[in-house]
């Protein structure tokens, strides 16, 4: 994997929610989710454009120089993934509704899109399965990640397997054990992990962190966090030896006129020093909230203000909360086009942030710092 | 003190003219298509994208401005320009056709017009006073006469009527108008497609000394022989040495005759609304993108269009995008607006080289190749205006 921590921007079809290219420049995004429900109906378009064309899949996608990551759960569309009877695939939301699609036909497309990391095709349990359905899920999990590695392994794409199990430590366990086969393989790299929600206690996510950690404890793995990509997870996450994170809060945010207030990055020496260096414990998250504000806004001319007075991004450097609450009245999409812009510079900045901390070897003591201010 | 507009004509072409007009917030070059940005905004395209394309001067909306944010509101942040921080210029309208189209309630009496507010359906009053008071606070480099706004095809008394009252009412327009010295009031030329009742407006208007006339009432459904026949009955007679703007019209078609008719300003919605529908404008005529034709087309929108769509993606990603995800309208968007522009400089372009009459002839060939036949009413528009076309 590349640089850590890895942002992996959601988008649609390889589009970054609300912008533009032109609006994207100011942004530095190097990361693109390529969620696979979006290109299975345009299959034979892609076959065309390989086999008769000299532009490649991330030309077509405007996404040149960029890491790829192709998943089938997207959590940006509700119901992404839904389980079946049948061993060989699971169901998919794509444009035409929810369909079935099989793993050969998974890694078809990964062959197609040919990114830099594919999660391995996955049946992703509902909110109440049984017994007998989430064994099914790991079972399938472990056969789609085995077929995958040895479909691909003519390719320069790393395989990630997919770890179901909700937070159950027991069920997590039994998932996690049902992959292992994978380290063998040279193009395996780790796992993309599922079921660690927002709504989830820390107490719970620790838990069944710590036992997917010790079943594979001496193995150079890595592991991405799947999900919205919340900042309280992230700094947890990160603070966990997890490298990779999806991130939608941004575009969600946004979508939801929401702007995300972060504070202050920008630590002395001496603020952090006091701070313990060991992992993150889970009472230290607990009532912990990242503010944000929602639009509109009473239109007061005092507010005839950047969001943020100290924040270098297009939006804040062009526009004023004012403006911005007048779209936000007009029903004007510019509205979230600049708050997207906004959001995104303050996970950009977080994460330069969190590896110039990894670097001085002062992560957990600067989380810590950070969390003190919420 | 500086003029608030200046209007050099550079080059001509029988009735074409390749002019610049010098605003209080810099030099346009006309003829010029101005994109409309009805409430501040330009639906999905950023001010700092438009300033990109080369846009220069664009509209919006005074009725919609009024009620949100608010004309106090503006005058206290300083304007709209620093409100949407837009460092080029701004046209805004009046609100009188808005008000006509848009309201339910719409009664139109000597003092003005009332009717119901499409926001919160309160009745308000809308005088000429009103209506100026607002785009003094708005800001803008041209603000409209609020003019008693009919039917294009309504024709009888009614029609006169409205003549005669946007007359009077262009004279308290002119009286209540407090910014004259930074803001250029352009009167509407009104009279349907009556020849008389056109006459007796730009007799009486013309009188009204303004800095540029615009010509109303058209693009409402009209025949294009009444249509063309009316603009050049117009730019015939308005006095050569101020700009021309034809309201509400923004056809790639239409702006190309009525520009070789004299016309120097043109506005319209429909390039922006198209593009949220997936169509596109080429050399060739419209696009429609959400076509199934478009799925496997591996080349821009359009060849050597330097718009950020057309450097960036294939007609067939835009096709499979514009049923996911709303950045593909923006960019459609952006293309036809770039589009437009790039259409007027080149036009304006082809007049100082002295080649009017190949770049049109070059655009009517290109346009109508599919339907294989230039409509008759472009012959006569353009032998009108002494440029010698050939039918396909």
């Amino acid at each position: 994997m590349k640089k850590s921590p890895l942002f992996i921007y959601t988008t649609r079809m390889g589009a970054y929610y609300h912008l533009t290219p032109f609006n994207q420049q100011s942004l530095n995004l190097d990361t693109c989710l390529i969620s696979a429900g979006d290109f299975f109906h345009m299959e034979n378009t892609l076959n065309k454009l390989q086999s008769e064309t000299n532009i490649s899949f991330r030309q077509y996608i405007n996404q040149e120089n960029k890491t790829l990551y192709m998943t089938s759960i997207d959590s940006y569309k509700i119901k992404c993934v839904e389980g079946q009877s049948n061993q060989d695939g699971v169901k998919i939301s794509q444009l035409e509704g929810i369909k079935p699609i099989t793993n050969q036909q998974y890694n078809k497309l990964a062959r197609l899109i040919n990114p830099e990391i594919l999660v391995s095709l996955t049946e992703q349990p509902g909110m109440e399965a049984g017994q007998k359905s989430m064994k099914r899920s790991y079972q399938k999990s472990a056969k789609f990640l085995k077929e995958s590695l040895d479909e691909l392994k003519d390719t320069q794409i790393s395989i990630y397997g997919a770890i179901q199990g909700g937070l159950d430590t027991d069920l997590k366990i039994i998932a996690a054990e049902e992959q292992k086969f994978a380290i063998d393989y040279p193009n395996f790299r780790g796992f993309t992990l599922y079921g660690f929600n927002k709504g989830s206690s820390w107490q719970d996510k620790e838990d069944a962190l710590s036992v997917l950690q010790s079943i594979y404890d001496g193995y150079n793995l890595s592991y991405i966090l799947a999900g919205y990509g919340d900042i309280l997870s992230i700094l947890w996450g990160m603070s966990w030896g997890i490298e990779g994170f999806e991130v939608e809060e941004p575009f969600r945010f946004a979508q939801d006129l929401k702007v995300i207030l972060i504070p202050n990055f920008d630590a002395k020496d001496n603020d952090i020093e006091q701070f313990s260096g060991d992992k993150i414990n889970f009472y230290e998250l607990e009532g912990k909230k990242i503010k944000y504000m929602n639009f509109p806004i009473n239109s007061d001319v005092k507010e005839n203000v950047p969001l943020n007075p100290d924040c270098q991004c297009f939006a804040c450097k062009n526009h004023t909360k004012l403006y911005i609450s007048h779209l936000v009245e007009c029903k004007e999409m510019n509205a979230q086009v600049l708050l997207t812009i906004h959001n995104t510079h303050q996970y950009q900045k977080l994460q330069q942030k969190l590896q110039e901390m990894q670097n001085q070897k002062q992560l957990n003591q600067w989380i810590r710092w950070f969390l003190q201010q919420l | 003190m500086p003029k608030s507009l200046e209007f050099t004509i550079l080059a001509t072409h029988n009735f074409a003219r390749a002019s610049i007009m010098r605003l209080p917030h810099g030099q346009v070059n006309t003829p010029v298509y101005m994109p409309v940005g009805t409430k501040g905004a330009m639906k999905g395209v950023t001010y700092q994208e438009m300033d990109d394309l080369g846009c220069r001067l664009l509209l919006a909306n005074t009725y919609h401005l009024a009620y949100k944010p608010g004309g106090d509101l503006l005058e206290k942040v300083g304007g709209l320009h620093n409100f949407v921080n837009w460092k080029h210029n701004i046209l805004t309208d009046s609100g009188g056709f808005q008000m006509v189209s848009m309201s339910k309630l719409s009664e139109v009496t000597e003092e003005g017009v009332k009717f119901e507010s499409p926001y919160d359906k309160t009745i308000m009053y809308l005088r000429p006073e009103d209506s100026i008071h607002t785009q003094n606070q708005i800001g803008a480099d041209i603000i409209m006469a609020l003019d008693d706004v009919v039917r294009t095809t309504t024709d009888g008394p009614r029609m006169q009527e409205a003549n005669e009252r946007t007359t009077r009412w262009l004279d308290r327009d002119i009286a209540a108008h407090k910014r004259k010295h930074d803001q250029n009031l352009f009167p509407i030329i009104q009279g349907g497609v009556d020849p008389k009742l056109r006459e007796q407006s730009l007799n009486d208007l013309i009188k009204r000394e303004a800095n540029g006339y615009a010509i109303g009432g058209l693009a409402g459904g009209e025949d294009k022989v009444s249509f063309w026949k009316t603009v050049a009955q117009c730019t015939t007679k308005l006095p050569i040495n101020k700009p021309r703007y034809l309201m509400g019209v923004g056809y790639p078609v239409d702006v190309v005759v009525c520009s070789c008719l004299g016309v120097d300003m043109f506005d319209c919605v429909f390039s922006t609304r198209t593009a949220r529908f997936g169509t596109a404008f080429t050399d060739y005529g419209f696009l429609k993108l959400k076509n199934n034709q478009a799925a496997n087309v591996f080349e821009p929108i359009q060849k050597g269009c330097q718009c950020q769509a057309c450097k960036s993606y294939t007609q067939s990603y835009l096709h499979y995008l514009i049923a996911k995800e709303e950045v593909a309208c923006h960019l459609i968007s952006i293309h036809n607006l770039n589009y437009l522009i790039q259409l007027m400089l080149n036009l304006r372009q082809s007049i100082i080289d002295g080649n009017l009459i190949e770049f049109v002839n070059g655009f009517l060939k290109k346009w109508y190749q599919k339907e294989g036949k230039i409509p008759q009413w472009i012959i006569e528009a353009l032998d009108y205006s002494k440029l010698p076309v050939q039918q396909l």
